[in-house]
């Protein structure tokens, strides 16, 4: 644009020159003519009789622009035919002749009108060459005001650009292509200052900056901008639209032709060209996104630097997976929702600083959000949720409720939730009871406060009302077997980023009794989930559990204890585990052939190869008096033991067998270690389903 | 009696001055062989050749000297005999799945260059251009994402042996491996210019 202002400012300068020419035949020379914002150096004019009449020939040195220290050398006007009248001098066919920044010599032609009464100049300038295109140019001076028509049907954006460029504007960091049709007016104002019109149909364009962090690729469309410069500072409302082509500004991406855009700028300021206020901004991308509101963005001129942006922006009906995949994830990398899939609208007002977002209030429609990693699901996510941030505005109630949902594939069903939101806290306003496995969680009371602070607290007062283990077996993979779990979680534990719960929670199954207690689950969401506790099992019926893991069949009853559990990521590294014939059981206790074999297998003994080759062969169940079998884990390590120290004082036994034939299973190997104990036993439950007597 | 005294402060003194070189003294060599195995691993380069190649930048003799001579000064368990870098933990263990899990993805912008890894062991864009423009804002959460975890796995690894202090070390030593494993026509970053290996 300033280009533009240049031409004309020089032709203004060419034609006042001509027009103090005195009307006779006589050459001359003016030293040097300056006005506040230019200066002309070197004129000499001729004026003289042609065939077809009074003819003029003006030629200049050079002409300066004080304000842009732009300087241009040897400009040539010639007029083949001047005429003159006592109200104005006038030139159809001149010829102008000049060397413009990037674009080089040219001469073209066009024609001038200067009336003398109210000292109006016009200038017309056809066939322009500019930016590898013809441009027409039309300009108006008068004695304080300049107002240049310009109109292009194709110019190239490179061109364009290098022009620009060439003329002083801090572009040279970007690259440009593409083609537009160009139309346009510029004017001086009478208070100084510049205003500029421009409506473009631009095609095939892509921009650049150096450093790839903005960045757009054949886009098509219109560009529509109004905008005044006043000393340093630029105020301009700008309109474009584009249904084709795609464009980057770090971190979003937006594909135009996929979803057209739609944008509207109003009264937006800038003094550097790299920070925008945007007073009055609107942006709809076809069925994608729909936003407005008042923002101030800053560029990123170098990757160290991101794009910057603050303000209020209103949202409607726009898709969660725009934003999320557009903006939201590049920040949650590496959190519990970096790596989501998301569907769903989401309407309300968003507040943000320096990218961070400040306040929030939002409608949420729909939503699905799948964690690909598999630790949670929730789909069919509707609700408002108003969080006031760190500012002191108190929020109203938030509410929220889902069709379903997936907790480490344990699935959750429709739910609502009422609850309160602060800066950093979250109260539960109203129970929440969460169905799930026949069952449900019931959280009758709920309080996190200053939560990611080293201040955090918080409050829980949860129930597990008693689900279906079978379920539970079905969604952990285990093998199928039926019973209840219920109980307590009154713990919640809070650190600097980390939550722990846990409680006290009862199991019926297997026709006994199953108590977890002391348990705690550190980040269950987190890197590594942590789980601690103890177990103690009482009176299972051993033949419902060998039936259900697919082990070798035992009849008779069995309790252990678990202490000291500690799972890492869901895996034992750390227990007291001892399973055990209870005392005083009058059960009848019986091992078949197959169990005597998977026991041994397991205690690393060699009992299985006794079985082949003995008579015992012959018997399909034995009588035993008592099982045992213990694993002191550590280090990936187990420390075996079993129902006490076997015959000879030699090994421990894993059954103590009774009666005739009597079999026993003695453990000789005291360390086993624990990924290959689970290998066997894995094997074990794999290898088909036992022989039933 | 005076000379005795003197002789037996400088040695006192020299003893200390040992004692407190030898523990804040950074295990390179072990620390190369654990960046290097890790970074095998990250890389879904098992073949060990590659790790037997690569010069310790202390020799073996050096090392096993310099330890006795620490276990000669300082009796009981020092500082150094903690120190393990392939010492497991699961957050480590996650760490390393989840940044061997993501490499695959960024390895094609390796190869072109659009980024590389610079002297503080971290993945930096050399040149967004040469990402599709679909592709960059995925790539940049990419980046993201791995430099979490990264500089999350060299905090583990620090803290797991008691030295958050020599975070900058480890990170020094990842860096130089890292460059010193780069496939040909990879980009790194040191002292502020782009090189090509």
């Amino acid at each position: 644009m300033p280009r533009l202002l240049l031409i004309t400012q020089l032709l203004f300068a060419i034609s006042m020159t001509a027009s103090a020419a005195p009307s006779g035949v006589l050459t001359g020379a003016v030293e040097s003519v300056a006005a506040a914002t230019w200066r002309i150096d070197g004129l000499e004019f001729e004026l003289f009789l042609s065939e077809s009449g009074l003819a003029a020939s003006t030629r200049i040195a050079q002409i300066s622009l004080l304000e842009s220290g732009q300087k241009f050398d040897d400009i040539v006007v010639a007029c083949e035919r001047i005429a003159m009248s006592s109200v104005a001098i006038s030139c159809q066919a001149a010829t102008f002749t000049a060397t413009l920044p990037a674009v080089g010599r040219q001469t073209v032609r066009g024609s001038f009108v200067h009336a003398r009464r109210d000292s109006v100049t016009d200038v017309v300038l056809e066939n322009v060459a500019i930016a590898a295109g013809i441009a027409r140019i039309e300009i108006r001076a008068t004695d304080d005001e300049l107002d240049v028509r310009f109109s292009s049907p194709e110019l190239q954006l490179d061109g364009l650009l290098d022009a620009a460029i060439a003329l002083g504007a801090e572009l040279s960091d970007y690259t440009a292509a593409g083609t537009t049709a160009l139309t346009g007016r510029l004017r001086t104002l009478a208070g100084g200052g510049l205003h500029i019109e421009l409506v473009t149909q631009f095609s095939g364009t892509s921009i650049s900056n150096n450093a790839g962090t903005i960045a757009a690729e054949g886009l098509a469309g219109k560009l529509l901008l109004d905008l005044t410069e006043h000393g340093d500072v630029l105020q301009f409302d700008l309109e474009i639209e584009s249904n084709s082509g795609e464009a980057y500004l770090e971190p979003v991406y937006a594909n135009f032709s996929e979803h057209a855009l739609a944008l509207r700028a109003g009264n937006v300021s800038s003094s550097d060209l790299s920070t925008f206020a945007i007073a009055d901004f609107e942006m709809q991308q076809e069925s994608l996104l729909q936003l407005d509101g008042e923002v101030t963005i800053s560029l990123a001129t170098e990757p160290a630097t991101p794009t910057q942006l603050s303000g209020s922006i209103n949202l409607t009906e726009t898709s969660v997976d725009t934003l999320y995949t557009s903006l939201l994830q590049v920040a949650m990398a590496g959190t519990v929702l970096g790596d989501l899939e998301t569907a769903g609208t989401v309407s309300g007002a968003v507040v943000i600083a320096n990218n961070a977002l400040s306040s929030a209030r939002l409608a949420l429609s729909d939503l699905v959000l799948d964690d690909r990693q598999g630790r949670f699901a929730v789909y069919g996510l509707n609700g408002d949720i108003d969080w006031p941030g760190a500012g002191s505005e108190t929020a109203t109630d938030s509410t929220l409720r889902w069709d379903n949902g997936l907790a480490y594939n344990i699935p959750l069903g429709a739910a609502s939730v009422q609850f309160r939101l602060g800066n950093d806290d979250i109260v539960l306003l109203a129970p929440l009871r969460l169905p799930t496995m026949g069952g449900a969680l019931l959280i009758r009371q709920m309080q996190l406060h200053d939560y990611g602070t080293p201040a955090a607290s918080g409050l829980l007062d949860a129930e597990l009302e008693p689900i279906q283990v079978g379920e539970l077996a079905a969604a952990l993979g285990w093998p199928a077997f039926s019973g209840t779990l219920s109980g307590r979680l009154p713990l919640l534990q809070l650190a600097e980023q980390t939550a722990s719960i846990g409680g006290t929670l009862s199991a019926r199954a297997f026709d006994g009794d199953i108590e977890l207690s002391k348990l705690r689950i550190e980040q269950p969401f987190g890197l590594v989930p942590r789980l601690f506790g103890d177990i103690k099992l009482r009176n299972l019926d051993l033949r419902q559990i060998t039936e259900a893991f697919s082990f070798g069949l035992i009849q008779g009853r069995l309790s252990g204890d678990v202490t000291g559990l500690q799972l890492e990521n869901w895996k034992p590294v750390a227990m007291d585990m001892h399973f055990y014939t209870p005392q005083g059981d009058k059960s009848q206790r019986r091992i078949s052939q197959r169990a005597v074999e998977d026991l041994a297998s397991v205690g690393g003994g060699g009992a299985a190869a006794l079985l082949s080759s003995g008579m015992l062969r012959f018997f399909d169940v034995f009588a035993y008096e008592r099982i045992g079998l213990r694993c002191v884990l550590q280090d990936g390590a187990c420390a075996m033991s079993g129902a006490g120290v076997g015959p000879q004082g030699q090994g421990f036994y894993i059954v103590k067998g009774s009666g005739v034939p009597r079999i026993d299973v003695v453990g000789f190997r005291d360390q086993v270690s624990w990924a290959r104990l689970v290998r066997q036993l894995v094997a074990i439950t794999n290898s088909g389903t036992p022989t039933l007597n | 009696m005076n000379r005795v005294m003197i002789t037996t402060t400088a040695l006192l003194a020299a003893f200390v001055a040992a004692c407190v070189t030898i523990n804040v003294y950074f295990p390179e060599a072990a620390a190369v062989e654990a960046a290097d195995r890790i970074i095998d691993k990250v890389r879904g380069d098992t073949d060990s050749g590659a790790s037997l190649e690569a010069t310790p930048r202390q020799a073996p003799v050096m090392l096993a000297l310099a330890k006795g001579f620490a276990s000669l000064l300082v009796s009981d368990a020092n500082a150094q005999s903690q120190i393990d870098f392939d010492k497991p933990s699961p957050e480590k263990q996650a760490l390393e799945n989840s940044l061997a899990a993501r490499f695959p993805s960024l390895k094609p912008y390796f190869d072109s260059g659009a980024i590389g890894v610079n002297d503080t062991s971290v993945i930096e864009f050399r040149d967004r251009n040469l990402v599709p423009l679909k592709d960059r804002n995925t790539v940049v959460q990419l980046v993201s994402a791995q430099n979490n975890d990264w500089n999350a796995l060299y905090a583990e690894i620090a803290k797991l042996n008691g030295h958050p202090e020599w975070l900058d070390n480890i990170r020094r030593t990842f860096a130089e491996r890292w460059i010193a494993k780069a496939d040909k026509g990879w980009w790194y970053r040191e002292g502020g210019s782009w090189k090509q290996k």
